[in-house]
């Protein structure tokens, strides 16, 4: 265990390392953050007074070089728009996107478990198909346009919630709601079919015939099974709704997460704040892979991490 | 922040929650907010709406007694510091905080701020201003002689490194003449040291050196600053010891939404009483609806006037004004808020505005009758833009492009990378056939705009040298208005009878708020919390 851990955190570094190669240089492709911050009609002086006061004029391989050696003392240098570290305003956006992270995952992690084991005692029926169709409307109807259609519907319409910004668990609801829809989709649809498949397993057939009660065949012997599907499956999820997720409903219910501040950075060209999100956020991502590694190894006897034996 | 000390508690709860859900991950620690700010008593409401059914969340807190409103913009700013970032959302907020020399009432017009009136000009590379007595910023420090040489000196160093040192141009430095007379020194005759003096907000000497001035501003303005929720909102309070009164909004919540929607559906639910940044189409939708008495931002096509280009023959350059209907594009496109430009690029409240000027008509059949004169029938040009910058600027560079081709003249649009769109319109070698441009000016003053794009070397003009030049040279120095005026309106005639540029409209800020705000909105756009009547 010990050598297989220190075997996949030696590999999580060399993914962070290249993941942040990889945004250096695409922010520093797709655009100049001097032309953004400086009027239109900026002379080309001042221009390349700012380039030099950012650091920017240098030749890319020595500005990659520097950054990579402050990055490793978590110096992630001054975000450009708020002119303060970067890492620092990560840091404080992170809290708000844990909570709606983890309140979507686990509401649609639950959520889904609970839709797919029901939808698969009687596959075919009218319980499974309405779960199947409506798993199939959480998986592609696009996060964007759900979020602003609950911000019509439930705040403006009904006036239930508020429609956007932050603070009691009211702000929370709908966010956490939008985040867990595909979720609840995924989940559930694959719940449902690996439950499908270990309910004619061999040792769920001969726990039937042992005599065992249905519940517990379904709650212990099925759902132990299909637990390590759902689990790949879950994990992914999780990376999804950090990485992906968190950016468009923290941007739609302006929710004060690094999804937002993302957003915000890429709208001011601010390539310091990007990079900083981003390697927070590969962080937190190969970090969850481990986890999900090692669950496996705990679910699944047959599952062993040191294969080196 | 300790003010939303019951919040933060929440998050580390919630966070503390998630350590033991990550288990293994002890990389977390790091995640609580930092607390910065010195405690305050403050009372918090968290809600985002003064509603009457809003009760505060967080704590039991006593309502503060007056009125709040909320405001909604589109943007937050980086820093607070009203010395140190161009952006539009600092000076929203700050034009509520801080105070300067000379400001402008809500038409436009120069009018004295802190200064006992708009300066006087003692010689060629000095004016001098004389400051009210008996101001002092909201931390007690006094506002006289000593701060404004102080924010002068600030702006203006080399090491406090900030575009807004731009605005002041000619200024090289401040010297205290009394305890409230101060002289602003330039490097040569500057006639717009008052128009200059709107952008230079002044700051108290003390409390500016602090580290941490652009999370916790200090001013001297009618509001001030209580608390900045990053990635949230800033929340400014009335002072009640202004020398200006008692204004009717006594706390102010300025929320940062970006997504139009959601801030639009905040103003349809109650929870904003003002936003900024209406799209035309949804003024039916709202309660009320707001838009400044003139532009802002002026939309031209810029073509390449210099000997050797495709559009070099002035006849070609009219034809192609002639053939545009701006009308419609303002109507159509702009639900009717767009502003036809009177065949300039000034605005009429900006100084150097040419009254005796129009736009050229809708023409197409002239337009036709003189390129087949210049045997220009056919021409095939590119035309240059952009698209996410401003206000529906890829769909009116599409509608101008249309236009042109009824009249016979095939525009190809290129639409580059935004830093490539810069490279080209400041590229004083290859000019482009045509650009499109967005301009503003919130000098308000004809030099800017006819200095960069009315002058042969100035950064984004397209003409060959002419009178022109002289003229803006000459005005930049003119003390005499009278005289300035005049050779800012020589320009102006020269650059429309060349037909330099295809002028199309001016867009106006709209913004929206609920049928309890009573309000009008500015000509500089901006909100100021005082002028804003609040009905029950």
């Amino acid at each position: 265990m010990g050598r297989y851990l220190l075997k996949r955190l030696s590999q999580a570094v060399l993914v962070v390392i290249s993941v942040m190669v990889v945004v250096f240089v695409v922010t520093r492709l797709i655009g100049d953050p001097v032309a953004v911050m400086l009027p239109l009609e900026a002379t080309e002086e001042n221009r390349a007074i700012l380039e030099a006061q950012l650091g920017l004029d240098r030749p890319i391989l020595v500005q990659l070089g520097h950054y990579i050696v402050d990055a490793v003392q978590l110096d992630l240098g001054d975000s450009l728009w708020q002119r303060r570290p970067a890492i620092d305003i990560v840091l404080e956006r992170l809290p708000p996107t844990i909570v709606l992270v983890v309140a979507g995952f686990v509401l649609g992690v639950l959520l889904g478990v609970v839709i797919g084991v029901v939808s698969s005692l009687r596959p075919g029926g009218w319980v499974d198909r309405a779960a199947v169709t409506l798993g199939l409307l959480g998986v592609s109807l696009p996060q964007f346009w759900i979020g602003l259609m609950f911000i019509v519907f439930f705040s403006v319409g009904l006036g239930w919630f508020p429609t956007s910004g932050s603070g009691g668990i009211e702000f929370l609801v709908l966010p956490a709601v939008v985040l867990a829809l595909p979720i609840v989709g995924r989940i559930a649809l694959v719940t449902r079919s690996s439950m499908i498949d270990e309910m004619n397993a061999q040792h769920v057939k001969d726990a039937v015939a042992r005599g065992v009660s249905r519940t517990r065949i379904v709650l212990v012997h099925a759902l132990k099974g299909a637990g390590i599907a759902t689990l790949t499956i879950a994990g992914w999820e999780l990376i999804g709704a950090l990485a992906g997720g968190a950016v468009v409903v923290e941007t739609v219910y302006a929710w004060p997460g690094i999804g937002f501040t993302a957003m915000q950075a890429i709208e001011r060209h601010d390539i310091i704040l990007v990079q900083a999100v981003v390697f927070v956020v590969a962080i937190m991502v190969v970090t969850i892979n481990i986890i999900v590694d090692i669950t496996y190894a705990m679910l699944d006897p047959r599952v062993k991490l040191d294969r080196a034996r | 922040m300790n003010r939303f000390k019951p919040q933060s508690r929440r998050w580390l709860g919630l966070v503390a929650v998630l350590a033991l859900v990550l288990a293994a991950c002890g990389g977390d620690d790091d995640a609580t907010p930092t607390t910065e700010a010195p405690a305050t008593t403050q009372a918090p409401t968290t809600t985002a709406a003064p509603t009457t059914t809003a009760a505060p969340t967080t704590t039991a807190a006593p309502e503060p007694a007056g009125v709040s409103i909320v405001v909604g913009l589109g943007t937050e700013p980086g820093s607070l510091d009203p010395q140190a970032v161009d952006q539009f959302a600092m000076f929203t907020i700050n034009d509520n905080v801080f105070d300067k020399l000379v400001t402008r009432n809500a038409g436009g017009d120069l009018v004295p701020g802190v200064a006992t009136d708009l300066g006087t000009p003692v010689d060629d590379t000095t004016w001098q201003f004389t400051v009210q007595e008996g101001i002092s910023f909201h931390n007690g420090e006094p506002l006289n002689a000593d701060a404004v040489v102080h924010s002068v000196l600030r702006i203006i160093d080399p090491d406090y490194q900030t575009p807004l040192k731009d605005n002041l141009g000619t200024v090289v430095g401040a010297e205290k003449v009394d305890d409230y007379t101060v002289n602003i020194l330039t490097s040569g005759p500057d006639p717009l040291i008052p128009t200059r003096m709107t952008l230079l907000y002044l700051v108290p000497p003390e409390a500016s050196q602090n580290a941490d001035f652009g999370e916790n501003p200090v001013g001297s303005g009618p509001y001030r600053f209580v608390s900045w929720d990053r990635g949230i909102a800033v929340e400014l309070e009335a002072d009640p010891n202004y020398r200006g009164g008692a204004a009717a909004v006594t706390n102010a919540r300025f929320t940062f939404i970006e997504e139009y929607g959601t801030r639009l559906a905040g103003v349809l639910n109650d929870e904003i009483d003002l936003m900024a940044d209406l799209l035309p189409e949804d003024n039916a939708r709202v309660d009320q609806s707001w838009t400044t008495p003139t532009g802002l931002k002026q939309f031209i096509v810029s073509l390449n006037a210099r000997a050797g280009s495709p559009v070099e023959d002035v006849r070609v350059r009219q034809a192609l004004n002639y053939a545009v209907d701006k009308e419609a594009i303002a109507e159509g496109l702009f639900s009717g808020t767009g502003e036809i430009l009177q065949g300039q690029m000034l605005n009429p409240n900006w100084f150097g505005f040419n009254t005796d000027l129009d736009p050229y008509p809708y023409d197409p059949d002239r337009a036709r009758a003189l390129l087949e004169e210049a045997g220009a029938t056919g021409l095939e040009i590119q035309l240059v833009s952009l698209v996410g910058n401003s206000l529906l600027d890829r769909e009116t560079t599409e509608a101008v492009a249309a236009y042109w081709a009824e009249v016979g003249v095939n525009a190809e649009i290129f639409i580059p990378e935004f830093s490539e769109y810069i490279d080209r319109l400041i590229d004083r070698e290859n000019r482009p056939d045509a650009i499109f441009v967005p301009h503003d000016n919130i000098l308000f003053d004809g030099d800017r705009t006819l200095s960069a794009y009315y002058h042969s070397q100035g950064c984004c003009g397209s003409m060959d040298p002419s009178e022109a030049d002289d003229w803006i040279d000459a005005g930049r120095t003119e003390i005499d208005q009278a005289e300035r005026l005049r050779l800012y309106q020589a320009v102006g005639q020269q650059g429309h009878d060349e037909a330099w540029y295809v002028w199309l409209i001016s867009i106006p800020n709209v913004f929206a708020g609920t049928d309890r705000i009573e309000w009008s909105a500015r000509a500089d756009g901006l909100i100021h919390l005082v002028d804003i009547g609040v009905s029950s």
